[in-house]
């Protein structure tokens, strides 16, 4: 179960990394290297190595703080209409969403890190139930991020056309 | 378990994306972030030889550290190069003193 769930990760970083080395805006690229970096902590996670992991939780978390800090918070990345400024409050609210489901997967990865048995066979309960709570709690966020953003969109679709 | 030959697969794999882009993408963002991919690449690898190694999960908070620094050091010198020549593709960068 471990080498498909591990290679079904390594499948999203490298997408993830191409996304990063291919495209053409440097905004989307930073966005695919913050995939790839995400990618690779549930991969370390895997691996049992904890503490290059935690530290990488925090680079990553590092990471989405500044591109929020200078990109989003700029207002220079826009989800409605084109040629329209504004602040979007669906990603302000977005921020701390994520901070909120980072503590959530810190206090989660904690509790399934005590040793609560041993390691046989190369079966190791506790840290592939931190894996999957992992993956879980991402799958949930990303799959709201997209209906949010979705409906948004929907929105001011709607709005625009009532415009018109 | 995850063998050690499948983490060192997926390492080098991520390390040649990020040689890829290194070496044939123009703009400085991108290279600075082919840079950082090359860099997960080689800390996959340092994992994979966890198991046979102490030292190298010590290693590998090293090589975190030096993620890190290559992304703001990069950054800042794009935004230096931005600032004196305003464009960021590192073709125009061919003389260090603006």
């Amino acid at each position: 179960m471990q080498p498909i769930l591990f290679w079904t990760v390594g499948a999203i970083s490298l997408v993830a990394g191409l996304v990063a080395v291919g495209h053409t805006r440097p905004q989307k690229s930073t966005q695919g290297l913050l995939a790839l970096m995400a990618a690779n902590l549930v991969i370390l996670f895997l691996l049992s190595s904890t503490l290059l992991a935690f530290e990488l939780l925090f680079v990553v978390l590092g990471t989405a703080v500044v591109i929020w800090v200078v990109l989003v918070r700029q207002g220079r990345m826009k989800l409605g209409a084109p040629g329209r400024r504004r602040y979007n409050i669906t990603k302000f609210l977005a921020f701390f969403v994520a901070i909120w489901l980072g503590a959530l997967i810190w206090w989660a990865l904690n509790h399934s890190v005590k040793p609560a048995g041993k390691c046989v066979e190369g079966f190791c309960p506790q840290v592939e139930f931190g894996a999957w709570t992992a993956v879980f709690i991402l799958s949930i966020a990303a799959v709201s991020a997209t209906v949010v953003v979705g409906v948004r969109r929907h929105k001011d679709r709607e709005r625009e056309g009532e415009a018109e | 378990m995850i063998p050690s030959v499948h983490v060192l697969v997926l390492g080098l794999l991520q390390f040649t994306v990020g040689l890829v882009g290194l070496l044939l993408r123009r703009p400085g963002m991108v290279v600075v972030v082919s840079a950082v991919v090359m860099l997960n690449g080689v800390l996959l690898l340092l994992c994979a030889t966890a198991a046979e190694s102490s030292l190298s999960q010590v290693e590998g908070v090293v090589v975190l550290a030096l993620i890190v620094a290559v992304a703001l050091i990069g950054s800042a010198i794009l935004y230096s190069f931005h600032r004196f020549r305003k464009t960021v593709l590192v073709d125009e960068h061919d003389r260090m003193k603006h």
